[in-house]
């Protein structure tokens, strides 16, 4: 098989964050990853990607913010080429550093926010930071910068459609993208607390769709369904090692967001070996790419090279497998994994949790700001 | 403009079945919009719309007319440069591709009113 070209750069800078998202997508052992890739060791990734192919950066953590050297490492993506997209919670930053962010040469933003009203963007992301969002978001589109307001959704927030495009129309946003949260790592933790009933969705989706259609040309709203509704799976990350490849803060090379959770696999540092090395021949990137590791029924299904056999790490996580079909498939014999937990969401009524229950979080001890 | 494609995502970003709420004639004048940028890929030896999250591959026709949309130029006046930089083309055809263009381009944000 040749190998493919990848587009996209992931840099996970840092684990540390001020919020604390209980569908967060990061680790669940924080505190067993402390040892960041030094300034020169990220410079060293960049360049090594964008000679394999690489034309966007993604630098997201944690909280990219919390790095000192952001502005330096936006310089060296900018010289090469890059598109450099900043992927932040807004919280630390200043106007100053952002004028700063945008001389190195950043070309786009992408600020979370967790609600429409900020009482439940708060209490979700455990940190009272939505005003600060908001007047991060102005700062954004005041410097001429290209703007993406980034929602996760779940069942407490998924009623929020109309006040949240209107959020993003307010701080004149481009992009708006109302993401489902995928069932893993945190957010697997906290699923019967996260996952939404399916009339929620299917409101959700077209109240979005309605949305998409008059503000075409103007601002792009993106609606990404969760795929316990479907009845094929997402095509994850357009395929394992395919088109991205990221980068996590001590330097191993991963396929995804979530991919170390994937405790069968080992997967290799930069620190160690070259990332053109990795990419082409470390036996974690050649695990699940391409279709030969496939079984059935994904090995002989006409979607196979659509949707790549779906999540392999929900699919771990979910079975204890990650060469399996993914549950989230109607022909996986483990679909009735899925549909266990969504016959419990759709026959309860809150959309908070109740008194009895709450949001599991990940600590606060990665938590420090950077004094700025 | 069938052959650009989304080389990030594989599938064809050109969506042509929508109503276009955009409308370009002659004296319309495109510019690349703030959150694209216009890019000689190395790789692939083309040039490309690179936009957040995405990236448009053009075809040399593609990127000629994305070239001159600067903000500087009306439609028609692209259409005219065109015709003297391609000896032999027809203005009429031209005049189609380059408002196909401006208009799908448009339609998906990526450019703006100059």
């Amino acid at each position: 098989m040749t190998t493919p070209r990848p587009y996209t750069l992931i840099a996970e800078l840092t684990y540390r964050c001020p919020l604390r998202c209980p569908y967060c997508s990061n680790p669940m052992d924080l505190a067993a990853h402390k040892d960041e890739l030094s300034h020169d060791e990220w410079c060293r990734v960049f360049s090594d990607a964008e000679a394999l192919g690489v034309v966007q950066l993604h630098l997201t953590g944690g909280e990219p913010l919390v790095r000192g050297d952001l502005e330096l490492l936006v310089k060296h993506a900018h010289e090469l080429g890059l598109y450099v997209n900043l992927i932040t919670s807004g919280i630390p930053l200043t106007r100053a550093r952002l004028e700063d962010l945008v001389r190195a040469g950043l070309d786009h933003v992408q600020v979370s926010v967790q609600s429409s009203r900020a009482e439940l963007g708060d209490g979700v992301a455990g940190y009272a930071g939505h005003a600060k969002k908001l007047t991060v978001m102005r700062w954004v589109k005041d410097l001429g910068l290209p703007l993406t307001m980034n929602v996760v959704l779940h069942r407490a927030n998924l009623g929020e459609i109309d006040e949240l495009v209107a959020l993003a129309e307010l701080v004149r946003a481009d992009r708006l993208e109302l993401a489902n949260t995928q069932y893993v790592s945190w957010a697997l933790a906290n699923r019967d607390l996260l996952l939404p009933s399916r009339e929620q969705v299917d409101r959700a989706a077209h109240m979005a769709a309605l949305h998409r259609e008059r503000l075409r040309g103007s601002m792009e709203v993106l609606f990404v369904k969760p795929d316990y509704f479907g009845v094929t799976p997402k095509a994850c990350m357009d395929g394992w090692a395919r088109r991205f490849i990221q980068v996590v803060p001590d330097g191993r090379v991963v396929p995804c967001h979530a991919a170390t959770s994937l405790t069968s696999l080992t997967f290799d540092s930069v620190r160690a070996q070259p990332l053109a090395h990795i990419w082409e021949r470390s036996p974690a990137m050649l695990a699940y790419r391409g279709e030969a590791w496939m079984s059935e029924p994904c090995r002989s299904c006409d979607r196979r090279s659509i949707d790549y056999g779906g999540c392999r790490c929900q699919a771990f996580a979910l079975t204890g497998d990650a060469a399996k079909t993914d549950p989230a498939c109607q022909l996986s014999p483990d679909h009735a994994l899925i549909g266990d937990a969504q016959y419990r969401a759709d026959s309860t009524s809150h959309a908070t949790p109740a008194e009895d229950k709450r949001y599991l979080y990940r600590g606060t001890g990665s938590a420090r700001l950077r004094q700025s | 403009m069938g052959t650009s494609r989304c080389p990030l995502h594989g599938t064809p970003t050109y969506v042509t079945d929508v109503k276009s709420p955009v409308t370009v004639n002659g004296t319309f004048i495109p510019k690349l919009a703030a959150k694209a940028r216009l890019k000689f890929d190395r790789h692939g030896k083309k040039y490309m719309i690179l936009y957040p999250e995405r990236g448009l591959e053009l075809n040399e026709a593609a990127a000629a007319i994305a070239k001159k949309c600067d903000g500087t130029r009306a439609v028609d006046t692209i259409v005219e440069e065109l015709l003297l930089e391609h000896v032999g083309g027809v203005r009429d055809t031209v005049k189609v591709d380059v408002l196909e263009f401006v208009t799908e381009l448009s339609n998906r944000g990526l450019l703006t009113r100059g």
